[in-house]
């Protein structure tokens, strides 16, 4: 468990982004975020200015993360996007359970038309113009559409029930949403076939795939209006910026098997199963619940699968500079590599120094000079993004053989000496390849090409 | 951490009980449709699960077929 954590500790650190930009993020982000909240804007505006700043910063990360731990790392993208997918879902049962919250998913705007009806029913005066902001909040309505009472003849108010970003509460996005993490899900199980907790993710994935493509059919493409029934009808109130919709009453319109049927799917309440099974219907979940369970049930085992994969993972370039090594040796030795970026001309080991860090190049070109014993220093190679310098001083304990700048921006990962050490006394076969590649390198000043 | 997770259980099995009743609270009458109208999108509801079937065997078979080979 300490060794799990301590992988992914060293997974989940920064090393793409300085530390003071992270810093600098985290500051922007609170700012931004309270900035929001005194100027009186309803909660999706203060998360999403709150998300902004971080958008870039982990979008640089991500793709260092995938370029240096492949398929890992996409996995753990995929486990974040699905996180804050579950979190969504539980801000909306969480609603509805516990703070008098209304399904009328997305929430009514405050546009033209909600305002006018809100001018025309006296809740509004007719001075104030629409802010086309989301609903914040709803009054509850009764069975006729009205708002409902309370005892004390107040109107019944609470959240609306659509995530933190209900006008995203939309089908075409649970669909593309659930579809796109379907088709990762099988991916990700064809990169890590013996996890069975991925093909768990994978199957409930499929059922509830299922279920959302079976919804959207009948959202978009079917036709059958035949139904009679009635649309609600909303005014909005804006007070500053925050909206809250009030009930109308409710409009007769045709409604089409969507409305009256499909939407509730396979498996919720008044869906299928309830209809083929009455006296079954009474206990199954409503929708909003049962996809909170869904998308737990898919979540939660590919959470697991990538804890599980992430005690299996290293670095790639390591892996490639090092290919004698065991799989155990990599992931231990992957939590010590320290990223180090230079500029361009910048020197980064120099003739004639102690010998401190091994070096793998992850990005970028730096060229190899050599001084001789007049002091005159000529270029004798180049070397490229995943191959290795270093290894001759910490091997054999003499000073820097020669000195190495950077041709361009180059990226290096960094092994201190007793890991390297640790390494070469691990594993004969590396031990005896980087041997060879001393040789070479002392006799030929060649590159090594890991 | 076996001891934790044991007193985890019934917690996270009483929050998932006490949603599953609050999700009863939320019916209310609405206009329904009919067996029938359920019966004939019976076929579309099999197409669609053939068709993610055939895509998670594409997925699957090969996997299946390299896990059995090694």
């Amino acid at each position: 468990m300490q060794a799990t954590s301590i992988i992914f500790r060293s997974f989940i650190t920064f090393r793409r982004i300085p530390s003071r930009i992270v810093l600098s993020t985290a500051a922007a982000s609170l700012i931004l975020s309270m900035g929001m909240y005194t100027l009186g804007q309803p909660l999706y505006m203060i998360a999403l200015f709150a998300l902004l700043p971080w958008m870039p910063v982990m979008l640089f990360e991500s793709l260092w993360k995938v370029k240096h731990y492949s398929w890992i790392a996409i996995f753990a993208v995929v486990c974040v996007l699905q996180i804050g997918h579950v979190g969504e879902h539980i801000v909306q049962v969480g609603a509805l359970s516990i703070a008098n919250g209304t399904l009328a998913c997305p929430p009514p705007v405050d546009n033209d038309l909600n305002a006018q009806r809100a001018v025309s029913a006296g809740l509004r005066p007719a001075s104030s113009s629409s802010t086309g902001h989301s609903a914040s909040f709803i009054v509850k309505s009764d069975p006729a559409g009205q708002a409902l009472m309370d005892a004390n003849g107040s109107p019944v108010t609470g959240p609306h029930a659509c995530g933190v970003f209900g006008q995203l509460d939309l089908e075409i996005v649970h669909l593309v949403w659930e579809v796109a993490g379907w088709l990762l899900a099988l991916l990700l199980l064809a990169q890590f076939p013996r996890n069975k907790w991925m093909w768990a993710a994978v199957v409930l994935a499929s059922i509830h795939t299922v279920e959302h493509l079976f919804i959207c059919y009948t959202f978009f493409f079917d036709p059958s209006f035949v139904y009679d029934g009635s649309r609600q009808v909303w005014g909005t109130l804006a007070s500053g910026n925050i909206v809250t919709a009030f009930p109308l009453g409710k409009e007769p319109t045709i409604l089409n098997f969507y409305d009256v049927a499909g939407r509730f799917g396979i498996a919720a309440k008044n869906g299928l199963i309830g209809a083929l099974f009455p006296a079954l219907n009474i206990y199954l979940p409503e929708r909003p619940y049962l996809h909170f369970y869904y998308n737990t049930l898919v979540t939660a085992p590919m959470v697991v699968a990538f804890l599980l994969e992430l005690r299996h993972s290293y670095n790639q370039y390591l892996a490639k500079a090092m290919p004698e090594l065991g799989t155990e040796t990599l992931v231990v030795a992957t939590t010590r590599l320290q990223p180090r970026r230079f500029k361009p001309g910048e020197t980064i080991i120099r003739q004639g120094e102690r010998a401190e860090h091994f070096y793998i190049i992850t990005q970028g070109e730096v060229t190899v000079y050599w001084r001789d014993a007049r002091g005159q220093e000529y270029a004798v190679d180049t070397m490229h993004s995943g191959q290795f310098f270093g290894e001759i001083g910490l091997y054999t304990g003499e000073p820097r053989t020669a000195t190495i700048r950077a041709a361009g921006p180059v990226e290096v990962m960094m092994l201190d000496c007793d890991t390297f050490m640790d390494l070469m006394r691990d594993s004969q076969g590396s031990r005896e390849s980087m041997e060879q590649t001393i040789r070479d390198r002392l006799l030929m000043r060649l590159p090594a090409r890991a | 951490m076996n001891t934790s997770r044991f007193k985890l259980r019934p917690i996270v099995l009483t929050l998932l009980a006490l949603l599953v009743y609050a999700g009863q609270t939320l019916a209310q009458g609405s206009t329904k449709a009919s067996l029938a109208d359920w019966e004939a999108r019976f076929p579309l509801l099999a197409l669609i699960i053939i068709l993610v079937i055939i895509v998670d065997l594409i997925f699957m078979l090969p996997i299946i077929r390299k896990l059995w080979s090694q």
